[in-house]
């Protein structure tokens, strides 16, 4: 394993390997896109069952995304790209739960690999600017001289710090939990490791809502009318 | 009048981001001027020059969130005299 990363690949896709963590991947975003659609396959104008829970769901995402983003327009166009970042890192995290995860491959937490936390930023990199020239137009590359022309490597160093401090806050907390519960489970099987599994469960909430908030923060500031 | 509701999750962000923020930009700042140094042969020059514009880019966003914040308080205050 070097740093994170298992090199076992289980095969290939042309030129593409696939290892266990894609396939993981693959197997979350399933389970998301079977939720969604047991959720929604027969929506009612009067809701009833699942349905309801659904549209609790959304409303309180709509309302939630609205206080951070402060504009109701914004927060309903991104809820969806934002609530799915959510969902999937919540359930990329709780992956690791599996007791000795880290050490089994096919198990570990695709949060725990920072080439996955680095895709994830990157989709809010991009989803930032191009909000941002959509709402703006070129108007947008303004801002990164402001207050002054002598500022843009100030700014410019801000706008890669986004997406670093994104990809190395997931990645870190995941791998070094991870990596903790593994050492604790070798070291003293079952009763420390499983406190801390309990304390992990909130950790990986906790991680899933810092992402999406910080997402919904900064395409909020790239697409308000005062940038 | 009532005060106005706090926004919680507004807060929340804010302070999430400026930490890791700050943090963030004086890495960059060191690691990238490490990097030029190790590169152009430059001994501890761009290191410290990085890091600098790494610390200055830091005290920015510090006193960009302190001007918002401020702005905000002063509309907070501002909306009860429009009545």
């Amino acid at each position: 394993m070097i740093f994170g990363m298992w090199d076992g690949v289980l095969f290939h896709l042309g030129p593409i390997p696939v290892d266990h963590l894609v396939v993981t991947e693959w197997a979350i975003i399933a389970i998301l896109v079977i939720g969604a659609y047991l959720g929604t396959r027969s929506m009612k104008l009067v809701p009833s069952g699942g349905q309801n829970v659904v549209e609790m769901v959304v409303t309180f995402t709509y309302d939630f995304f609205t206080q951070v983003m402060d504009d109701e327009h914004t927060a309903k166009k991104y809820a969806p790209l934002l609530s799915t970042f959510f969902l999937f890192i919540l359930i990329s995290n709780y992956s690791g739960l599996i007791p000795g995860a880290a050490h089994i491959e096919g198990f570990q937490p695709p949060t725990s690999n920072w080439n996955v936390t680095a895709a994830l930023a990157l989709v809010t990199f991009f989803a930032v600017h191009i909000g941002g020239f959509s709402s703006h137009g070129a108007g947008y590359l303004g801002h990164f001289v402001k207050p002054n022309a002598a500022f843009l490597p100030l700014n410019l160093i801000e706008e890669i710090a986004h997406p670093l401090s994104l990809t190395v806050r997931l990645f870190g907390n995941i791998f070094g939990e991870e990596m903790i519960i593994a050492y604790l489970l070798f070291m003293a099987p079952f009763v420390v490791p499983s406190a801390l599994m309990g304390l992990s469960v909130l950790l990986g909430a906790i991680q899933a809502i810092v992402f999406t908030l910080l997402s919904a923060s900064y395409i909020g500031a790239a697409t308000s009318a005062g940038h | 009048m009532a005060p106005k509701k706090q926004n919680w999750a507004k807060s929340l962000t804010m302070a999430l981001n400026l930490g890791t923020s700050v943090a963030a930009v004086i890495a960059i700042g060191l690691f990238g001027g490490r990097w030029l140094d190790a590169r152009f042969q430059t001994g501890n020059l761009l290191t410290i020059l990085g890091f600098l514009l790494g610390a200055a880019t830091a005290m920015k966003i510090l006193w960009d969130r302190m001007m918002e914040r401020d702005r905000e308080a002063n509309e907070e205050h501002q909306e009860p005299g429009k009545k």
